[in-house]
């Protein structure tokens, strides 16, 4: 499912009849942002809807949450927590970053896979580059980094232990890990309002993978300034339509 | 050649070969000085020693080695939590050389100058990786090399990442007293190994962490150290202790070093765990 939000983020909308129809509105709290979106579709087969919440000054999407809905209409509240992810090693922080929730997933899996992120793996100085997913768990632990063409980089004790029980960690990693500490970085995207993607500066993978490579999502609390609320949906043919609130954050 | 014959009596020396086995020892003590070389000891033995381990649990590890007084202990207690650790640690010791005892009486006087060279080298190289995150760990390690001295410790850390690598290389061993066995006064005491110790250590750690080195010349202590640090602290130590009484030759230079790779820290698990090209101790 992260596969097809990133290549949705990524694609641009084909121009067909019928695209869906949109309308939200939010309210502001001290906590949070709600938005309440309405999406109708004539075709009836509506796909996902998306929401983001874009740093005006910069840019930058700083948060967004993805559902996946179906047929003619689609009643949505999505909720902004008025804060924006980063990604540390240790040593370093980078952000804030495109991090995507995850749907769908298996459910012995789900758990570790709340969370997902493109990224770039470098296995080691001078290798070629992977394009990755990172997924963390909610409280943004590293639990699992998988190339795009399926290949798994990467499992943590956790996940190895809810997918494969029984199994030794240590064999795992003997056997099926090749990322080294001190030698494998990992470089996540920033998303920009249109729709473009920027990596930071690479993050050296610093720690063992019992230690989850100590690669942590945290939620930082945004800035004041100008916000910019978006609310995106889609439908099986690939039409997008997009609705923009404006929102200030004193 | 009468005095001689008087001073060698009052020298008691042992040596004791054990015949199904290379292990030898020997002490020897000018009675009238009470001058004495110690008890050494050592034996043709090689050793190689290497591991990985990756968990969550409890941990405990004892470890302690003496090879002619080339020395390493550790000792390392981890509350519950997750750790990777991975090791290898390789000696060989030999003593099947010679033990030389001389002893000149000056002319005219009762004075003596009597000198012991031993040839028993060993050479030791031990590298460990550590990276533990839990409810605490406390983990110390020293190592010796005839009186001289490094060693590091952290104590009360729930979060210590550290690599390791130590090399020791003892080649020979020379004892010179000058004294006087009349008055019974014992002029100068003279002990000189040449031995060489280096030391590495890279880490990162929470609670304290404390390195300490010592290095003797003769029996006197000539140059130490000490640091502690208290609190979150990334460390990057490399200490060299080396003496010599003469330009002795270095039986096995850098070829157990080469083993540990310790000239290239950037590859910590290729050199202590990969191919080892002409190691020494391989085979």
């Amino acid at each position: 499912m992260a596969f097809m939000l990133l290549a949705s983020i990524c694609a641009s909308p084909a121009a067909v009849a019928y695209s869906p129809d949109l309308d939200f509105s939010y309210r502001l709290s001290d906590d949070n942002a709600e938005a309440q979106a309405v999406i109708t579709d004539q075709d009836g087969d509506l796909t996902s809807a998306t929401f983001y919440a874009i740093d005006e000054n910069s840019s930058k999407v700083i948060w967004t949450e993805y559902r996946m809905i179906e047929g003619e209409k689609a009643s949505l509240n999505f909720t902004w927590p008025l804060q924006s992810w980063w990604a540390g090693n240790g040593t370093d922080l980078v952000g804030p970053m495109l991090v995507v929730n995850t749907i769908g997933m298996p459910t012995s899996e789900a758990p570790y896979e709340a969370l997902s992120a493109p990224a770039v793996l470098k296995p080691y100085p001078g290798s070629q580059d992977r394009t990755t997913l990172a997924y963390f768990d909610q409280d943004g632990v590293f639990h699992s980094l998988v190339g795009l063409d399926g290949a798994s980089y990467y499992k943590s004790r956790e996940l190895l232990g809810a997918t494969d029980p029984g199994a030794s960690y240590g064999l795992y990693v003997k056997n099926n890990l090749s990322l080294w500490e001190g030698q494998t970085s990992l470089r996540f995207f920033s998303l920009y309002h249109n729709r473009s993607l920027s990596p930071y500066p690479p993050l050296m993978l610093e720690r063992s993978p019992i230690q989850h490579f100590t690669i942590l999502l945290e939620r930082k609390d945004a800035p004041q300034g100008r916000y910019l609320l978006e609310v995106e949906a889609e439908d099986s043919q690939g039409s997008k339509t997009r609705k923009i609130r404006e929102m200030t954050l004193r | 050649m009468n005095c001689l014959g008087k001073l060698l009596l009052l020298v008691a020396l042992i040596v004791l070969t054990f015949s199904p086995t290379p292990a030898r020892f020997y002490k020897i003590t000018e009675l009238d000085t009470g001058w004495t070389t110690g008890l050494r000891q050592s034996l043709n033995a090689s050793v190689d020693v290497s591991g990985e381990a990756i968990g969550e649990g409890k941990y405990y590890r004892y470890t302690q080695m003496d090879f002619n007084d080339v020395r390493m202990a550790e000792r390392i207690s981890a509350a519950n939590g997750t750790m990777d650790t991975a090791e290898r640690i390789r000696l060989k010791a030999e003593a099947s050389g010679t033990v030389e005892l001389v002893a000149v009486k000056n002319p005219g006087d009762q004075n003596y100058t009597l000198t012991v060279n031993e040839t028993w080298p060993v050479a030791m190289a031990a590298a460990r990786r550590m990276d533990y995150i839990g409810r605490g760990i406390s983990d110390r390690e020293s190592f010796g090399n005839n009186l001289d001295y490094v060693g590091a410790s952290f104590y009360g850390a729930t979060d210590l990442k550290k690599e390791r690598t130590c090399y020791l290389e003892l080649t020979n061993v020379w004892f010179e007293a000058f004294m006087n066995n009349t008055t019974k006064v014992l002029y100068y005491d003279h002990f000189r190994p040449n031995k060489t110790t280096e030391y590495s250590l890279t880490s990162r750690s929470s609670g304290l962490a404390v390195l300490s080195f010592k290095q003797f010349k003769d029996r006197a202590p000539v140059n130490e150290g000490e640091e502690r640090y208290s609190g979150n602290f990334s460390l990057s130590r490399k200490i060299f202790l080396a003496s010599s009484r003469y330009n002795a030759t270095d039986l096995w230079a850098g070829q157990l070093e080469c083993c540990l790779g310790l000239k290239d820290r950037s590859l910590f698990e290729k050199r202590v765990f990969g191919s080892d090209g002409n190691c020494l101790l391989s085979g």
